[in-house]
């Protein structure tokens, strides 16, 4: 029943994925997190899943082109990508349809000139998060099909209700609309779904109601939206509305975070994130009710503000409701209303279809993480949790809290779901009740069906050199794909710009260090329950062009036909960044993978590069050309790390004919007959004539033999078009080659000269060594070339005064 | 029943756009567990990792501020293995502890106090012995607050 129950579930995500892809390319990404579920994860094989491919990632578009001025603002949300096209909106509410090649502008909506979607400057209120209804477009869009047209519905205040003050709507726009320089909406919600009255910071006769960090759910005939408050002034009472996907029309869904009834005067709950569907009901995070101020340290009753639990708490939830009811199916609260200073669920729930079961997982603004098996039965899951369900850490005091108040810690970001691997900021095995641990710069990949001694898979330090304490450092949500792992910082203190950073699951690419699951611990002192894991290092590092942050709230890189899209802006105090640089950044930035010349190692092992002289290898059609690897130490031909018994090279992506092979003369057999080498090595790579003419890359691996880590790369091999020879140049005698993979027939030489090297040489008068191929000499005895070594020995004498040999 | 009725609705939409379409390539799956690395893999660096002092106990400094003229403050945290065998440190100067997580007892000055979640122990004088006890089954970490005069 088991497996049953498993296949089921893994069949459910087919549905949403067929249903999507009937649309859409199959590579495509779709909503924020890529799909429904809320994965971030794109299934899909491409450059993207090819770790040797990824150290060549290199910006190849930006929107606005060089040299235009950057989007004012920048961007909060991430883009998503549909049939060729990117859709983001901007931080002052414009949004826009770029081409997914060349990012050049397609439309934009309100069209240029138009006022755009926002609140005004004047009604900020609390400028924390940007303001009560001046938030422009935070979230992504949506893909959707509406009446059978393709479409994109994203959230974002509307000027033109509640006297303008940033109450929002929903606005579903055509994918391709009928004139690009003026698009018209499909349909915007009919009400507004959030609502801005006033502009007073703290009070509480006002609705002071945001979408900015929902990004819509489109869920069968229901578009589902989290309504939240600004920055807690006041907590609002939180929301979900749903409104027909065909009319913009609200539904009679309803879920309320705190209260009996819609504007009953409790508050809390908020949904600060996107809402997730496994194909059957819908899954949200919940934020705080207990309103400032909070307990104060040291914990204990005399720094606890007295305030009064409100009905129906649902906040600081992870919560399952009916898709069309909002019935609350199943909530769990692992803080309890007492120990609530504020750590808000801001990430979002993940929908995992994992090999042990259906796991809705995600993490706390605490920096605690909880998988809950979704097909709960009976009463809400509770602490302890037992059967699939777990939280991690497991094994420090975790719920049930015991004491401490719980705060925001800025574990903000949801998690990627790996299939069984969920991958996510997360405290660690070192979190306590509150408080940010070192630790904090480290991204997690958590087995999810494992047993708690299991759970840590590995740990990427993105920052080793910045700490907490001496700058604060802030992600995107990390996006995966076939084990390659994607992920945005902000501007760190070392060089004030941006980084995409990608790693790769050791299953992809091997790691080379080791580091203790409970990271406080050093390897000698990591005993159980902790154990050693793999530390993953960074396959590539690419700064921002702009300098601009990738770490805003729904900031995630996007994965999609094959190439990646981050879109930057500058900094803000919720990235921590002090001493900011870069105020004027905001692109869209297309990054695609290729070749390079850099291996992927560290420092920890022997070194090794390609010879810069030699690499990129161009070679003409029909010719032959080699690439020199340079080696500090010891290095064997990899295959990938299992038994090194031959070089690893990737003919797939060469031209037919193509060879790849050590070339004599570098070549030295270890034991085994391994090939290695000491000091060079190289690679060389014939094509054929036929061979088409521009860039290709060459996958080559090597171990070292010592620690068994290997290199990657992914060499760039140019081919270049081939003029052969029609005529024998002067000199040249016997076969001689036409360049391009065909020979001439040049005659013969003179009586005392041989015909060597593709010319005739005296080997009395000049000697034609020089000209022997290589590994081989002219033997002057035999008046040939032979291999290195095999000419006999002469014997010398003087002749009218010189030394002759014979 | 609903919900088979959505699955099969979804293996029927899987089976027709397979008849139509070509299967895309799909990336490597998560699954299973790593091997552990070997034990000749290299340690990962880490500024923040407890080591052996003087006293014969895991500590780690984690921060401090040197801003007053006047004196320093140090947060240093310290571990117990879950041996239940007392182990004694001092330090240098005035300080508090407070538990970060297990389970065990502290003593100073011949007084004992619990360790519970957050417990915080009176100012300890410059020097004195402090005595630990973890009786459970995680390590027992104490922050400390160090305040140092210059």
């Amino acid at each position: 029943m088991l497996t049953i129950a498993r296949s089921i579930s893994a069949c459910i995500f087919c549905f949403l994925f067929a249903v999507t892809a009937a649309n859409a390319a199959e590579d495509d990404w779709l909503t924020y997190r890529h799909d429904s579920a809320r994965t971030g994860a794109q299934p899909v094989a491409s450059d993207l899943s090819d770790p040797a491919r990824i150290r060549g990632l290199h910006v190849v578009a930006q929107f606005p082109p060089e040299g235009s001025p950057a989007v004012p603002g920048g961007f909060k949300a991430s883009p998503i990508v549909v049939d060729g096209m990117v859709f983001i909106g901007d931080v002052n509410g414009h949004f826009y349809a770029l081409d997914a090649t060349s990012g050049a502008l397609i439309w934009q909506y309100p069209k240029a000139g138009d006022p755009p979607l926002n609140g005004p400057s004047s009604c900020v209120g609390d400028d924390f998060a940007g303001g009560y209804g001046t938030y422009g477009i935070q979230s992504d869009a949506t893909f959707a099909v509406i009446g059978g047209q393709k479409a994109v519905i994203f959230g974002a205040p509307d000027p033109t209700v509640d006297l303008g003050l940033g109450s929002a709507r929903l606005f579903a726009l055509p994918l391709s609309p009928a004139d690009p320089n003026d698009p018209q909406p499909i349909w915007k919600s009919h009400d507004p779904v959030a609502r801005v009255t006033g502009c007073h910071p703290g009070n509480p006769h006002e609705l002071h109601e945001r979408i900015a960090y929902s990004a819509p759910l489109v869920f069968g005939d229901k578009v589902y939206v989290g309504i939240h408050d600004t920055g807690d002034s006041p907590i609002q009472q939180g929301r979900v509305a749903a409104v027909d996907l065909n009319t913009g029309h609200s539904t009679g869904f309803q879920f309320l975070g705190a209260g009996n009834a819609p504007g009953d005067g409790f508050r809390g709950g908020g949904v600060w994130n996107a809402l997730a569907t496994d194909g059957t009901d819908v899954y949200f995070t919940t934020g705080n009710t207990q309103p400032a101020p909070w307990c104060t340290f040291p914990y204990g009753m005399e720094n606890c503000p007295l305030k009064t639990e409100p009905p129906n708490n649902h906040g600081l939830s992870m919560i399952r409701v009916d898709k069309d009811t909002g019935n609350v199916k199943w909530a769990f609260q692992p803080v309890p209303f007492f120990f609530d200073g504020d750590p808000d669920w801001a990430a979002g729930a993940t929908v995992m279809s994992a090999s042990c079961g259906e796991l809705i997982a995600s993490v706390q603004k605490d920096g605690w993480s909880y998988a809950i098996d979704a097909e709960q039965t009976g009463p809400s899951p509770s602490c302890p949790l037992s059967g699939h369900s777990w939280q991690f850490p497991p094994t420090t005091s975790g719920c049930p809290f015991s004491g401490g108040v719980h705060g925001d810690d800025d574990y903000r970001r949801p998690g990627a779901a790996w299939n069984d691997v969920f991958i996510v900021r997360t405290g660690g095995e070192n979190l306590v009740h509150d408080g940010v641990a070192p630790g904090y710069t480290k991204l997690h990949a958590l087995n999810a069906c494992a047993t708690a001694e299991n759970r840590v898979r590995w740990i990427a330090d993105l920052t080793p050199n910045i700490t907490a304490e001496n700058g604060h450092v802030s992600y995107s949500s990390p996006t995966v794909t076939g084990g390659i792992v994607f992920i945005g910082t902000n501007q760190n203190p070392i060089d004030n710009k941006g980084h995409l950073v990608v790693l790769a699951d050791p299953t992809v690419a091997p790691a080379s260090q080791q580091v203790c699951s409970h990271v406080d611990y050093s390897l000698p002192d990591c005993k159980a329950p902790y154990a050693p894991v793999w530390s993953l290092q960074r396959l590539a590092d690419v700064p921002m062009p702009d300098g601009g942050s990738l770490a805003s709230m729904r900031n995630e890189p996007v994965l999609a036909e094959g190439r990646v899209f981050v879109a930057t802006r500058p900094p803000a105090h919720l990235d921590g960044n002090q001493g900011a640089a870069h105020p004027d950044a905001g692109h869209v930035y297309i990054l695609a993978p290729g070749c390079s010349c850099d291996f992927f190692l560290n420092a920890s092992v022997n070194q090794l590069y390609l010879d810069p002289n030699t690499c990129p290898i161009r070679v003409a059609q029909g010719g032959a050309s080699q690439a020199l690897l340079v080696m500090s130490g010891p290095w064997v031909a990899s295959d990938h790390g299992v038994n090194a018994n031959g070089v690893v090279v990737d003919k797939d992506s060469l031209p037919n004919g193509s060879t790849i092979s050590l070339t004599p003369g570098f070549e030295d057999f270890g034991p085994g007959g391994v090939p290695r080498s000491d000091g060079l090595m190289g690679i060389q790579v014939s094509v054929p004539a036929s061979a088409g003419v521009g860039p290709y890359c060459v996958d080559v691996e090597a171990t070292d033999p010592a620690t068994r880590v290997s290199a990657i790369a992914a060499v760039p091999l140019q081919i270049n078009a081939c003029t052969p020879l029609t005529a024998c140049p002067p000199g040249a005698c016997g076969t001689f080659p036409t360049g391009c993979g065909g020979n001439l027939q040049c005659g013969v030489c003179e009586p005392g000269e041989v015909c060597t090297g593709g010319g005739c040489c005296n080997p009395l008068a000049n000697g034609c060594g020089e000209r022997c191929p290589p590994g081989q000499q002219f033997c002057r005895k035999t008046v040939k070339c032979v291999p290195q070594g095999s000419c006999p020995s002469m014997s010398c004498r003087p002749v009218n005064g010189v030394i002759a040999c014979q | 029943m609903r919900k088979l009725l959505v699955i099969a609705a979804g293996v029927a939409a899987v089976a027709s756009s397979a008849a139509f379409a070509q299967e895309p390539k799909l990336a490597p799956e998560g699954r299973g567990l790593l091997p552990r690395p070997p034990a000749a893999t290299r340690e990962a660096p880490d500024a923040h990792r407890f080591s052996v002092g003087s006293s014969g106990v895991l500590s780690r400094m984690v921060f401090e501020t040197d801003e007053d003229p006047n004196f320093r403050l140090i947060f240093q945290d310290f571990s117990f293995p879950p041996d239940k065998q007392p182990r004694t440190i001092t330090l240098p100067s005035a300080a508090f502890l407070h538990v970060l997580s297990g389970k065990g007892a502290i003593s100073v000055a011949k007084q004992t106090v619990e360790l519970t979640p957050l417990a915080r122990t009176p100012a300890i004088p410059a020097g004195a012995p402090i005595e630990v006890v973890n009786s459970g089954e995680y390590p027992v970490v104490l922050r400390g607050l160090v305040v140092e005069a210059k």
